[in-house]
C-alpha cells in the first residue's frame, strides 16, 4: 500500500482532485438546472402570452405560433437557439428576432426548463387553415421524397432524433413562413456566423438541404396543404410523447 | 461637466452638452434664489404676538415688483436658453455636413439592422454589409443615417453622441454624425414599443481606419446567395410574404 501512494505524485494528485472538483461541480449545477417550480412558469408565461396568447395558442397577427403542447425538448432546444444566436438573429426574418431578445431574457437555465415544460404541458388547440390552392396529391410526393421524406425526422421518429418538431399542431401559415426562411436562407444559412465565421445553425442547414427539393412556393403549399389533410385525419403520426420514444416498432392507434 | 459622467464621443455631443449645462445652471441658479426667498419670507414673516395677519391685495407698487422684476429676468433667461437651443438645433437637425459614408438602419421589435456600404462605399450594391445589433463605424469620419422602422415608433439613441432620434413607420428620416473618439459603446432604444424594449440594445464599435479596414475585410458582403439578393425578396420581408 505504501509504494502504491509514493508512486503517485503531488502533481498528479492535485489534477486528480482538481478533476474531481470540477466533475462534482458539473454534476451539482446539472442537478441544479431541473427544479421544475408550477408558479414559476405561470410567471414566466406572462412574457410568452403578450404574442403567443394567454394559452399559448398563437396571433397570426403578429406571426407568434401556436406553442401549447408542443415537446418539451423541442421547446428548449429552439429556446436555446434563439438565445444563442443560432435562430432568429438574421436580419430577415422578423418574427425571430421579436422572439431572440425573449428567450435571451431567460438568462437562468432554470428559467428555460421550466419555461419549456410549462407551455408543453398546456393543452395543444388544433390549428384553422388559412392557406389556399396547397395539392396534397403533389405534397404527398415531395412529403415521402424531399430529403428522404420529411417524416425521418419529423415523424415518431422525432421523439428519438430530436430533431424535427411533430407537425400535427403547426399552423400552416408558420409552416410555410418557415418554409421560406430555410429556402432563402433566412433560417439554416451562412448568417449568422460563430467566431470561426462557420455557420451557427448547423441543425437548420440540414432543412436547408431539403428545401433545394421543394422549388418554390407552391410547392411548399402543397407540402403543407398534405400535412393539415394528414393532420386532420390523425394519420401523420400521433403527437409524439414520452411513450412513442419507446414503441418505435409498434403501430400506434392513430396510424392503423 | 457632463463628459465626466458620460464619455463624449461625437463632433456634437459638446453643444448639446454646453446646452444642457446652460439649462442646469440659469434653472438651479433661479430655484436657488426662489427657494432663499421663500424660506427667508416664511421666517421673517411668521405667527409672532402682537402682530395681525394683513391681506396683501398685489396692488401696490412695492409689492408687484416682487412678481415683475423675476417675470423680465426669467423672460430674459429665455431667450438666452432659446438662442443657444436654437443654435444647437440649426447645426445639428437643420444642416447636414457632406457625407463621407452613409449607413442605413433599420428598427423593428425588438433588434437593430446596420447596412454598413462595403469597400466601394456605397449602399445598395454587392458588397454591403448587413448586421443585427452591431453598428461600426470609423473614427474621425461624417457619416449620413436613412433611418426607417419596420412596425412601431422607436427611438435610435448613442449616448456618448448624445443623440436620439425618433423612428416613424413609413418614413425614411436622414441625420448625420461624426464619431471622434474610439471604443465600444451602446446603442439603444429610446421610445418604449413594446414588452421587448428593454431587450433591444445594441453594440456601436468605433474603429481607426485601420483597424476598420482590417474589420471590413473579414466580413462577408451581405448574406449567402439569400433574400438580399433575390430581386423576388429585395424591399420585401418573409413575414409580409407568409402573410399574403
Amino acid at each position: 500500500m505504501k509504494t502504491v501512494l509514493l508512486e503517485i505524485s503531488p502533481a498528479a494528485m492535485l489534477k486528480a482532485a482538481l478533476s474531481f472538483l470540477s466533475l462534482a461541480l458539473v454534476a451539482n449545477l446539472a442537478t441544479a438546472e431541473k427544479d421544475y417550480d408550477h408558479q414559476l412558469g405561470v410567471q414566466l408565461f406572462q412574457l410568452c402570452s403578450a404574442c403567443h396568447g394567454p394559452e399559448g395558442h398563437g396571433k397570426r397577427e403578429l406571426l407568434a405560433p401556436s406553442i401549447a403542447g408542443l415537446p418539451e425538448w423541442y421547446l428548449q432546444n429552439q429556446l436555446r437557439n434563439f438565445k444563442d444566436g443560432k435562430r432568429g438573429a438574421h436580419p430577415l426574418d422578423i418574427s425571430g428576432l421579436r422572439m431572440r431578445p425573449m428567450a435571451r431574457s431567460l438568462w437562468k437555465e432554470n428559467d428555460l426548463y421550466v419555461i419549456a415544460r410549462y407551455v408543453a404541458e398546456l393543452p395543444p388547440k388544433p390549428p384553422v387553415d388559412v392557406l389556399t390552392g396547397g395539392d396534397p396529391v403533389r405534397g404527398e410526393k415531395l412529403y415521402k421524397t424531399a430529403g428522404g421524406g420529411c417524416a425521418t425526422c419529423h415523424g415518431e421518429i422525432s421523439e428519438q432524433t430530436k430533431k424535427g418538431p411533430p407537425q400535427d399542431y403547426l399552423q400552416d401559415w408558420y409552416m410555410l413562413e418557415q418554409l421560406k426562411k430555410f429556402k432563402y436562407g433566412v433560417r439554416g444559412g451562412a448568417y449568422p456566423k460563430d467566431n470561426k465565421g462557420s455557420p451557427r445553425d448547423v441543425d437548420g442547414q440540414q432543412m436547408k438541404a431539403v428545401m433545394l427539393q421543394i422549388p418554390n412556393e407552391q410547392a411548399m403549399k402543397d407540402v403543407i396543404a398534405y400535412i393539415r389533410q394528414e393532420a386532420n385525419k390523425g394519420t401523420l403520426g400521433k403527437k409524439p410523447t414520452q411513450e412513442a420514444a419507446t414503441k418505435t416498432t409498434t403501430p400506434t392507434k392513430t396510424n392503423e | 461637466m457632463i463628459e465626466s459622467l458620460i464619455e463624449s464621443g461625437s463632433s456634437y455631443s459638446g453643444d448639446i452638452d454646453f446646452l444642457f449645462t446652460l439649462i442646469t445652471v440659469i434653472v438651479g441658479i433661479w430655484f436657488i434664489i426662489s427657494e432663499v426667498v421663500l424660506f427667508y419670507f416664511l421666517f421673517r414673516y411668521r405667527k409672532r404676538d402682537g402682530v395681525k395677519a394683513e391681506y396683501l391685495s398685489g396692488e401696490k407698487k412695492s409689492h408687484k415688483k416682487w412678481i415683475s422684476i423675476p417675470h423680465w429676468l426669467i423672460i430674459a433667461c429665455d431667450i438666452v436658453l432659446i438662442v443657444g437651443a436654437v443654435q444647437v438645433w440649426h447645426h445639428i437637425k437643420q444642416k447636414m455636413p457632406p457625407a463621407e459614408e452613409t449607413i442605413r438602419i433599420i428598427a423593428q421589435q425588438w433588434a437593430w439592422t446596420f447596412v454598413h456600404p462595403g469597400k466601394d462605399g456605397l449602399l445598395d450594391t454587392d458588397d454591403d454589409i448587413t448586421i443585427v445589433d452591431e453598428l461600426h463605424l470609423k473614427e474621425n469620419t461624417t457619416y449620413h443615417y436613412e433611418l426607417s422602422s419596420r412596425d412601431v415608433l422607436h427611438c435610435f439613441s448613442i449616448p456618448i453622441f448624445r443623440l436620439k432620434q425618433d423612428t416613424i413607420p413609413g418614413r425614411k428620416i436622414s441625420g448625420w454624425f461624426r464619431p471622434t473618439t474610439t471604443g465600444v459603446h451602446d446603442v439603444q432604444c429610446a421610445e418604449m414599443c413594446g414588452a421587448g424594449h428593454g431587450l433591444m440594445p445594441a453594440i456601436l464599435t468605433i474603429h481607426t481606419e485601420e483597424e476598420y479596414a482590417e474589420w471590413l475585410e473579414n466580413q462577408t458582403p451581405n448574406l449567402d446567395p439569400d433574400p438580399l439578393k433575390n430581386e423576388q425578396f429585395r424591399g420585401k420581408e418573409i413575414g409580409e410574404l407568409a402573410a399574403d
